[in-house]
């Protein structure tokens, strides 16, 4: 896996005029601030020691112009802020989920997907913030620092010594102290994330807490999980709260130091008393802008654990890579050769879950799968699609290997039925469309009826814009495997899979079914996965898969006689068999 | 400053027409700051002091020119020793000042930690309590953003507005006095631009309230999406849906950007404009102040020289911090409310109705219903439904008054088409739902009249989609039955026939499973999940298409460990597999709402009616 590191920043793209303007328009908000303290100088100096009501009123209104042009320069400021911050936090949360969108099985194992949506939303706008705040102190504070050092070194430039022995040494505590809270910061994410996934796990199987009674249990769970978070919560803040008053000692130090050398070279008349009065109060000039140096750097601090994990997700190259020059397929037919493939699943540690399996499936073949529970039958549907590459061996589909075509184009011609069938959030009418976006209406009909899913559309109230929650859970178990193959049939696939995506519906439900593929459908290669031999009996050939190996391979009269595997699966399903 | 990140904003859609009550919010936080009464007292304290060390330091540093320093000039013996001694004590003054404000923001984040993790375990709590509709209603980004997005921003709030609300308080009181102390009339005019201030603020407020609602909604709406979607990518892929997701994102993404952009722009507006009109005020009073200089002899007996200008305009401009600070907090502030608002909002939700008196209890002779006079009847497991009618949504009856009881020690199986309304029946049983007509006895007692807990704790229920925790495969089989032994644990997985697999995994049971199981097969999971019914040991098993994914020869195993531990027990099933229900002692074919036909597997095919289509219609393909 190559590791490309791409910063964050970057996706500031186009808004970079704006990243720039926006400091402009806040130091020349504070010019005007620093401005009217001299306008009102003068009017003393020039109005009322000299009694010129006329100049102290010219002098007033020009006070009050720039304050309303200080005012308009902040609006605009706001306005530059917020259009940039959120331009960025917008482009950077699109490349974040785009990247995600090319993650493989295997990425989105690795990262899990509850992390996967912190860092796409809760990461995001911290990073967002941070910048914002770094921009508008970034200018300012710097340009008030050394023009308030350059003065003083013009007053007195032996007393600058207590500044250049200060500002060193809180700088140095200021690193010492991130140093110390980043490593926390980073471990606070980590509970947050596992808060995170107890909430999302305790949601999902809210039916099973229930059933079982879980509620108390459950909740100790999560007080667990959440006095964790509070914990480290605290000991981060502790940390990080030192920063102010470390800071604060150094300048109160500063301070008396300054009045007593300064208070010396008064005393030895080496400089005005009103001198060092200007000395002590640049001293907060510089103070506030390192505080404020300091405000950025510990939100930046706090924001580092967000960017690492926001660089993370838009460096990480996908496991599966486009190949750089994608063999174009020039007739797709459906066929499918495995040749001495291998399987295991990345980084679980476990197995081969697929050993040595060979088998060429013919153009439009109609070829089933039976085998034991967790053998391998849906991992050996997954590498078709590409979801996974193989351990060792290569699949060809028309005489391609996977590994050398075009993904997109690849699994264009591929329709999967899930297992798990799984619907959105939309209309029916919607989710078919994930089949083909641009089906008429008379298409997703078909589909429907073809997918036997019409009659309980046609019969819902609201027919084909009948709104699906989350997941399809407000449709049954059946209902959702019957839309979910109308979605699959909408894409006109070459190889249809269907991995035990009939398994809820009724047997003469699921036989209207199968029968079109062997009529309407013949043309397609199909796969299918099944439990019931009944389902699967019809099939050109039948591949009984029995620990991760193909133990044979035939018609279900060849079977019959000649696996004891698959008679054994058959036995047990024929009345008063097995037992 | 929070170690937390400074997150905030989500959505909930309904609430958005509703008034908004800040001040019922805020008093319900208190509480929840309340439980830590005495550290609040403390940081209160330490913020007074902090005031007055502040204070002193100033009050210390002005005669030290004048008294400590100017009198050594030129002197032939300086004296350095009042310089000596005030540094010193200004260094004190300093010590403590530093020590009370370090302990003023430390005890604040505790105080805010705490009150955050209060109330999300009391919001977690609450969750467990809903009614299984709450969740049918709500996605689960959008719950869960309560616990990612709005805690965190309560947590902020509490921390950061507390403080610095009391201290702009103090500074601006302080003020106040000692303005009007110099020039009663040139504060009216202060006054006034106070008052437009005021205003002013309360108008951007009320108006940036709205959009920051707005901008929560927007990413409430993205959370979502991503969330949905991130769950669902493997079908995604599937169906190289990538570009329409991407594009759809963006679409939402940037629906979130223009409302966060707008509600932006007027919440950093707001501290410009504030700024300048105390600008405005400080031009006036520059020169208005002039001519009090010029044309009177004084105010209230006292002279109003230049000098005192000059006092009364710094103060003047002092006078904007307390007043930005309080600005700077009201994002802060709104957030923190909008969030413990849609938190609230939650716990206010109606609980689950449960209005039982009859408990489940374990006697000598085995499981028994306590009732409230005190007597016990022991549970024989009975189940029978009344003229029973039911609807998710009103107008789309799915159940229609059905009759069924099912005798103790009885194993009745359910087919019928999907959508019949199969695993409704179960849902009535347990108690997700309530029969809107008719009723549902357990052992002749209206379940009603159980306690929900007593009633789900006397059934196993298998549902068919698995769910399993994060952790190990033993773990999560004693999710079962929390005081199961080890031996237990694996007596049961051996029941259940999944002994097998497990042992075949390096780790044996101590695999831990992650994301919901998602390396194990759907078929694995179900024995998990099978494992976890059987070590509970209810007197009432229901399995609901428990065994789907589970090839049929391992499926027979299973069953004949699961009749072995439920002798004599009653067991539900519902199934689509003819081979799962055929040895049960009745079938109910379900269609349509209703039990078309009920009976033994000989007796149904021998009626030769839908369930013998149904059998034969299997059988017909061979």
């Amino acid at each position: 896996m190559a590791k490309k590191r791409h910063s964050v920043f970057s996706y500031i793209g186009e808004y970079k005029p704006l990243f720039i303007l926006a400091p402009f328009l806040t130091v020349l908000e504070s010019v005007a601030e620093l401005i009217l303290p001299f306008l009102m100088g003068k009017i003393v100096d020039n109005g009322i020691d000299k009694n010129d009501t006329g100049y102290m009123i010219t002098m007033g209104i020009v006070m009050v112009v720039i304050a309303l042009a200080g005012m308009a320069i902040g609006i605009l400021g706001a306005k530059v802020s917020s259009t940039a911050a959120q331009g960025f936090g917008y482009n950077l949360r699109r490349a974040m989920f785009s990247q995600i969108q090319t993650f493989s099985f295997a990425d989105i194992d690795q990262f899990s997907t509850p992390s996967l949506v912190t860092r796409c939303t809760l990461d995001v706008r911290q990073i967002q913030e941070v910048t914002m705040q770094i921009v508008r102190m970034l200018v300012r504070a710097p340009a008030l620092m050394f023009v308030s050092l350059g003065i003083c070194l013009n007053l007195h430039a032996g007393l600058s010594i207590v500044y250049w022995v200060a500002i060193p040494i809180l700088l140095a505590i200021i690193v010492f102290i991130m140093h110390i809270t980043r490593r926390f910061f980073s471990i606070m994410q980590k509970k947050f994330d596992a808060l995170n996934a107890s909430v999302r796990e305790n949601m999902i199987a809210i039916r099973v807490v229930k059933t079982f009674v879980r509620a108390a249990f459950e909740k100790k769970k999560f007080k667990d999980a959440n006095d964790d978070l509070t914990n480290t919560t605290i000991s981060a803040s502790l940390r990080i709260a030192l920063l102010h008053p470390c800071s604060t000692v150094i300048f109160n130090l500063a301070t008396i130091a300054l009045y007593w050398f300064g208070g010396h070279l008064v005393g030895d008349s080496q400089m005005q008393e009103g001198s060092l009065l200007t000395y002590i109060s640049y001293l907060n000039n510089i103070l506030m802008s390192v505080m404020m140096f300091n405000m950025v750097l510990t939100r930046l601090s706090r924001a580092r654990a967000c960017i690492d994990r926001c660089t993370e997700i838009i460096s990480h190259e996908s496991s599966i890579q486009q190949p750089d020059a994608p063999v174009i397929c020039e007739k797709s037919q459906g066929h499918i050769v495995f040749d001495h493939v291998d399987f295991a699943y990345p980084r679980t540690g476990r197995g081969l879950v697929l050993k040595d399996i060979c088998i060429d499936i013919l153009p439009g073949e109609f070829i089933a799968m039976v085998g034991k529970t967790g053998v391998g039958k849906s991992t050996f549907a997954n590498l078709i699609p590409r979801f996974y590459d193989p351990t060792n061996g290569a699949i060809y589909i028309d005489d391609i290997d996977l590994r050398h075509r075009d993904i997109e184009e690849l699994r264009r011609e591929i329709g999967i039925v899930p297992q798990q069938n799984l619907l959105f959030t939309g209309s029916v009418r919607e989710n078919l469309m994930w089949g083909n976006e641009s089906a008429t209406e008379d298409e997703l009909l078909d589909a429907l009826r073809d997918a036997q899913a019409y009659d309980f559309v046609m019969a819902m109230p609201q027919g084909l814009d009948t709104q699906i929650v989350q997941g399809g859970t407000n449709v049954s178990g059946g209902q959702r495997q019957r839309l979910c193959i109308a979605r699959a049939m909408l894409k006109k696939p070459k190889i249809l899979i269907l991995d035990d995506s009939t398994s809820a519906l009724d047997s003469n439900t699921e036989a209207k079914i199968r029968d079109l593929f062997y009529e309407k459908y013949s043309h397609i290669t199909t796969l299918l996965i099944a439990q019931r031999i009944s389902s699967v009996q019809s099939a050109d050939r039948i591949i009984v898969l029995d620990q991760g190996r193909i133990s044979a391979v035939g018609t279900h009269q060849e079977l019959l006689e000649t696996s004891p595997v698959y008679k054994a699966i058959y036995d047990s399903q024929q009345e008063g068999g097995g037992r | 400053m929070a170690a937390k990140s400074k997150n905030r904003k989500q959505s909930n859609f309904q609430q958005l027409n509703r008034p908004r009550n800040a001040k019922k919010t805020l008093l319900r936080i208190l509480p929840y700051i309340g439980k830590e009464k005495y550290l609040f007292i403390t940081v209160l304290v330490m913020i007074a002091i902090n005031s007055v060390l502040s204070i002193t330091a100033s009050y210390l540093l002005k005669p030290i020119i004048d008294d400590c320093i100017l009198p050594n000039v030129g002197a032939d013996n300086p004296n350095w020793k009042p310089l000596i001694h005030t540094l010193s004590t200004l260094a004190i003054v300093y010590l403590f000042s530093v020590i009370s404000s370090y302990g003023q923001s430390a005890i604040m984040m505790v105080v805010a930690s705490k009150a955050a993790n209060r109330l999300r375990a009391d919001l977690f709590n609450k969750l467990q309590d809903l009614p299984l509709s709450y969740f049918d209603g709500h996605t689960n980004g959008e719950i869960m953003s309560r616990f990612i997005n709005d805690a965190d921003n309560v947590e902020i709030g509490i921390e950061q507005t507390a403080t610095s609300l009391i201290s702009a308080f103090i500074t601006f009181v302080g003020t106040v006095y000692m303005m009007i102390r110099l020039n009663y009339i040139l504060f009216l005019l202060t006054a006034v631009f106070i008052v437009l201030t005021a205003i002013i603020s309360w108008k951007m407020t009320t108006k940036s309230r709205v959009l920051f609602r707005r901008q929560q909604q927007a990413l409430g709406v993205v959370n979502a999406y991503v969330e949905e979607m991130v769950t669902g990518i493997r079908v995604v892929k599937a169906f190289n849906y990538e570009e329409h997701v991407k594009r759809e994102f963006a679409g939402k993404s940037g629906a979130y950007r223009d409302a966060a952009k707008a509600a932006n722009f007027l919440g950093m507006s707001q501290m410009p404009t504030m700024n300048q009109l105390i600008e405005i005020c400080y031009a006036l009073t520059t020169v208005i102040g002039g001519f009090f200089v010029l044309g009177s002899e004084g105010i209230g007996g006292t002279i109003f020289t230049v000098g005192s200008l000059s006092v009364f305009l710094n103060y003047t401009r002092q006078i904007r911090m307390p007043i930005r600070n309080v600005t700077n907090q009201f994002v802060t502030m709104m957030s923190a409310l909008a969030g413990a608002e849609r938190i609230f909002n939650v716990m206010d939700q109606e609980p689950e109705v449960d209005n039982g008196t009859i408990t489940l209890v374990q006697t000598e002779s085995g499981p028994a219903w306590n009732m409230p006079d005190g007597t016990q009847s022991p549970l024989r497991g009975e189940i029978s439904l009344k003229h029973v009618s039911f609807s998710y949504e009103p107008g789309k009856q799915v159940i229609r008054d059905m009759n069924l009881t099912i005798r103790p020690g009885e194993k009745v199986a359910f087919v019928g088409s999907t959508g019949a309304g199969k695993s409704t029946v179960m849902n009535l049983i347990n108690r997700f739902y309530d029969v809107q007509e008719g009723t549902v006895t357990y052992d002749g007692i209206d379940i009603k009249e159980i306690t929900k807990d007593s009633l789900r704790r006397s059934m196993g229920v298998v549902l068919q989609d698995t769910h399993l925790f994060t952790g190990t495969i033993m773990e999560n089989i004693r999710y079962g039955r929390l005081e199961a032994s080890d031996s237990e644990c694996i007596e049961a997985a051996k029941s259940a026939n999944a002994f097998e697999f497990i042992d075949s995994l390096p780790q044996g049971f101590n695999t831990v499973i992650t994301a919901d199981g998602s390396d194990l097969s759907q078929g694995q999971r179900q024995l998990l999940n099978i494992s976890r019914a059987m070590l509970a040991r209810r007197p009432v098993l229901v399995l609901d298409e428990a065994t789907s994914s589970i090839d049929t020869r391992t499926e027979q195993m299973v069953d004949a460990g699961m009749n072995n531990l439920m002798a004599g027990r009653t067991v539900l099933v519902i199934a689509h597999r003819l081979s799962t229900v055929r040895n049960a002692d009745r079938i109910a074919v379900i269609e349509g709402g209703q039990i078309i036909e009920l009976g033994s597997h000989r007796e149904l095919l021998a009626l030769k009616g839908h369930y013998y289509q149904l059998y034969t219609g299997q059988h017909a393909l061979d």
